[in-house]
């Protein structure tokens, strides 16, 4: 047996481990460090985070259907993406629905921008969000934050845990920065006006060769007329 | 969704139309199939794309909201700016403003658009794995926090209510008197019943039959809660309402009973203003 080193006078680092997993197990939603805490005060913070790594780890070695992701500031046991299609097809028809494109657009915006209002946001998409706003209230992926001080005092809009949560991210920053967009949005850009140039020569080379074969075909045309005199009688 | 009618016989008639989220996607989608340079817009080709898309959209009766028009609009703005002979500096200057900031909000909204796709790509990905949970049901002992439910949101219950029920009247029959202080009683006997005397507000209304009984069943409710000898809370925002009997005469201990409307918090101000 190995001394016990843990900083708790009662628990074995063996025995946090097992606690921090029943935790993870039997909550629904990930669970922080800081949650973890009010469960075991006697346990520092470091050890908590120690402990969720080697059963991270474990889940691995022991080639478990399951791992340990990190997701809203927090961790949860996740089934591992190689047997979604089997869970899927256990739980068939349960399957939660995709947000519309309006949603995911109007959350995109929010996201970077946020706190925003409502004008700012149809602004940049260039269409009414009212309805979409409604939606992402009720689901909660974004609350009110406050208010403008801006004319009317108008809502400001932020995203929440849930929003973490629902696309899997454990910090907003996880998201590409705008300015990383942008550039990869530029070398789209410059990648397509090559391709169009190098089309455009490719036809006009076409156009060249073609010109050049019309000229063969026509020379050879009057070889080919036959004086009408000549031609065999029907 | 996208919509393609193509002949038997080919090519000839060919309609593809995907829908747009406003005449920002739309110039978008009109830039990259045309492989358009979007610093370098032609006006002309592109006034004539979106036009002749809004155009088919209205052929195939799909519904071409105010915004669409409003782009249209500038563009044709833009581009009778262009055919005009050289005006004065400041004119030309405007109409340069005008293309300048449509590319900027082409580039602003494309990168938003970006962003969404990657949104979507995480979306999907956290589709394929399932969090381990357990949901406890409301059924524990414990006490569980109560948020005070507003009138709009009792209203809002009586709409799903009504949802509920459908319009179905196959054939006529005389309706049972209901009154509303049947109702109330039927309520006070429903919470002396109830496990822990709490109701949800939707078990109530199920069990009407008729749209008149489940009015009745709500100005009861109203009633009951104006006398005090019942509160209506929330576990959750747009959670399922629950009905809680309180001893007559003695108003629930954290919420005054009289007027439910008056406790509504700053926060729920929102959905009364987002209707549009």
């Amino acid at each position: 047996m190995s001394p016990n080193v843990s900083p708790s006078p009662e628990l074995t680092d063996e025995e946090i481990e097992r606690v921090v997993e029943a935790i993870l197990f039997a909550h629904d939603g990930p669970v922080t460090v800081e949650m973890m805490s009010e469960a075991l005060p006697a346990v520092e913070p470091v050890t908590l985070r120690a402990a969720v790594a080697t059963l991270g780890r474990e889940y691995e070695r022991t080639g478990r259907s399951f791992e340990l992701v990190r997701v809203a500031g927090g961790y949860q046991i996740c089934t591992r993406e190689r047997w979604a299609s089997w869970v899927a097809r256990f739980q068939r028809g349960s399957r939660r629905a995709r947000l519309s494109r309006a949603a995911v657009e109007t959350l995109a915006i929010i996201a970077y921008r946020q706190p925003i209002t409502r004008t700012a946001m149809e602004d940049i998409r260039g269409v009414d969000s009212g309805g979409v706003l409604h939606t992402l209230l009720e689901r909660n992926l974004i609350t009110v934050k406050g208010r403008s001080r801006g004319i009317g005092r108008p809502l400001l809009y932020g995203t929440t845990t849930e929003f973490l949560e629902y696309f899997g991210l454990d910090r907003l920053e996880d998201l590409p920065r705008l300015d990383e967009i942008e550039s990869l949005l530029k070398d789209r850009d410059e990648a397509t006006l090559e391709v169009a140039e190098d089309v455009a020569e490719d036809v006009a080379e076409e156009v060249a060769e073609a010109e050049v074969a019309a000229e063969v075909a026509l020379d050879a045309v009057p070889d080919l007329i036959v004086p009408a005199e000549d031609a065999p009688a029907e | 969704m996208s919509l393609g009618l193509r002949p038997p016989d080919g090519d000839a008639l060919r309609i593809k139309l995907a829908t747009f989220e406003g005449p920002l996607d739309l110039l978008l989608h009109l830039i990259k199939r045309d492989e358009i340079d979007v610093y370098d817009i032609p006006i002309a080709h592109i006034t004539h794309q979106y036009l002749e898309t809004i155009r088919n959209m209205r052929l195939l009766d799909l519904e071409v909201a105010g915004e669409f028009m409003v782009m249209a609009a500038t563009l044709m703005r833009i581009k009778a700016r262009l055919l005009l002979p050289p005006s004065p500096l400041e004119e030309a200057e405007e109409e340069g403003d005008l293309r300048e900031e449509l590319v900027q909000r082409l580039l602003e909204y494309r990168k938003f658009k970006e962003v969404s796709s990657t949104l979507r790509g995480h979306e999907e990905h956290r589709a394929l794995v399932h969090p381990k949970g357990y949901t406890p049901r409301v059924e524990s002992n414990e006490p569980v926090p109560l948020k005070p439910t507003s009138l709009f949101q009792l209203i809002d219950a009586l709409r799903s209510a009504f949802q509920r029920l459908g319009d179905e009247s196959v054939h006529e029959v005389v309706l049972p008197p209901v009154t509303m202080e049947e109702k109330m009683e039927a309520v006070r006997a429903a919470l002396r019943q109830a496990w822990g005397g709490q109701v949800r507000f939707l078990e109530l209304v199920e069990a009407c039959r008729t749209k008149i009984e489940v009015i009745a069943t709500f100005m009861a409710l109203l009633e009951l809660v104006r006398l005090g000898e019942l509160a209506a809370r929330q576990y959750e925002e747009f959670g399922e309402i629950w009905l809680f009997a309180c001893e007559p005469g003695r108003p629930a201990t954290d919420a005054p009973a009289e007027a439910p409307e008056a406790q509504v918090p700053e926060a729920e101000i929102p959905e009364a203003e987002n209707d549009s």
